[in-house]
């Protein structure tokens, strides 16, 4: 296949994923603002109240995680140091994706032992979210894994030639003295 | 280095100092709402003065009961929890002492009254109605917005969040000035 169509496609692919991340982000900021109004418009349970605690808390670390993964990106993108960036985006990533998927579980588990189907729905809610979240960040994740990997591989390619390229030189100079 | 290198480079720099300096006022400013919000907005206060209060003796059963009310005043339309301390004395004597509590939602008020019966005080031989007397103090009016029982989490990770971004910054800053080097 054309080299240059499957650049083209996996740009393609990790533009969209990089808008969708955002548009997550910026969700997830609103929600952990907004999310109290429900109990303002009805008075809610303590299950309830504790349901809306969780999603907001959580939210906002999610939110503080994912501005730090969305500018490693850029550092990563922009910087001549794939190595190191590529190391910190790929970690920051795995961290937004385990942290998704840890939450997911932790509220899923609370909100069964609630048995208040409002819980669930409003959760079931935040769960879509975490869940496009976590997609993103696994994909993210890959992606700069290989970009790591791919560049430590090149460089040691590339110290193995020059070490091979100066042994021929010392050989040569050597060869001249004699 | 050619001087027209350096000048490509400036701009780039300049776009990527912005960029960062954006995304960290974004994060401090939803730093700042969060925790206003975690406040929970103002707070209300008991009103002078409007304490009432009615006990009633029942002799035969060796009984007391109490009727109270008094006011708070409510700064902001969102829900309030009410919590305040309360001691019975007779003749000068505490007898009792409890909490009370009550939270409400306001419908457009400013002021609303928390009034409860309470049944079963102690009872002291040979007292009348105008022996006991009632005293509400630490009276506080919060707004019920928050459970707070997982603000770590948002600390936590925001904290984390917070450092992992300023630490791959510097890292960045650090790196770039020495490529430029």
């Amino acid at each position: 296949m054309n080299k240059k169509f499957i650049n083209c496609a996996i740009a393609t692919v990790f533009g969209i994923a990089l808008l969708i991340a955002l548009s997550s982000t910026f969700t997830l900021i609103f929600d952990a603002i907004t999310v109290n109004d429900v109990t303002i418009l009805s008075s809610v349970g303590k299950t309830m109240e504790k349901t809306i605690s969780y999603m907001r808390n959580t939210a906002v670390g999610i939110v503080c995680v994912n501005a730090a993964m969305l500018a490693s990106f850029c550092f990563a993108y922009f910087s001549k140091n794939k190595k190191v960036f590529g190391c910190i985006a790929a970690g920051i990533s795995l961290l937004s994706a385990v942290m998704c998927i840890a939450f997911i579980f932790d509220l899923r588990a609370f909100v069964l032992e609630s048995t208040e189907l409002s819980c669930y729905t409003a959760a079931s809610a935040y769960f879509e979210k975490l869940i496009t979240l976590t997609v993103v960040a696994l994909l993210y994740f890959a992606y700069f894994l290989h970009v790591t990997i791919k560049d430590f591989l090149h460089k040691n390619a590339n110290n193995g030639q020059s070490d091979v390229r100066e042994t021929v030189e010392e050989e040569e100079t050597e060869n001249e003295k004699n | 280095m050619s001087a027209k290198l350096l000048k490509r480079r400036r701009p780039k720099m300049k776009k990527i100092k912005k960029f960062f300096t954006g995304l960290l006022s974004v994060l401090s400013v939803l730093c700042c709402f969060y925790f206003v919000s975690c406040n929970g907005g103002e707070k209300g206060a008991v009103v002078v003065n409007s304490l009432k209060y009615s006990f009633s003796v029942y002799e035969y059963s060796e009984n007391v009961s109490l009727n109270y009310s008094f006011d708070v005043s409510l700064p902001s339309n969102t829900p309030y929890e009410v919590e305040y301390d309360l001691e019975i004395y007779c003749k000068g004597t505490r007898v009792h002492q409890t909490t009370g509590s009550d939270s409400f939602k306001p419908n457009g008020e400013t002021t609303r009254r928390v009034s409860n019966l309470l049944f079963g005080l102690p009872y002291t031989a040979n007292s009348v109605q105008s022996d006991y007397t009632l005293s509400v103090t630490n009276v506080t009016v919060t707004p019920k917005d928050n459970d707070k029982s997982y603000l770590a989490y948002g600390i936590g990770f925001g904290v984390t969040g917070g450092i992992l971004l300023v630490a791959s910054t510097v890292l960045f800053i650090v790196l770039k000035k020495r490529e430029s080097k």
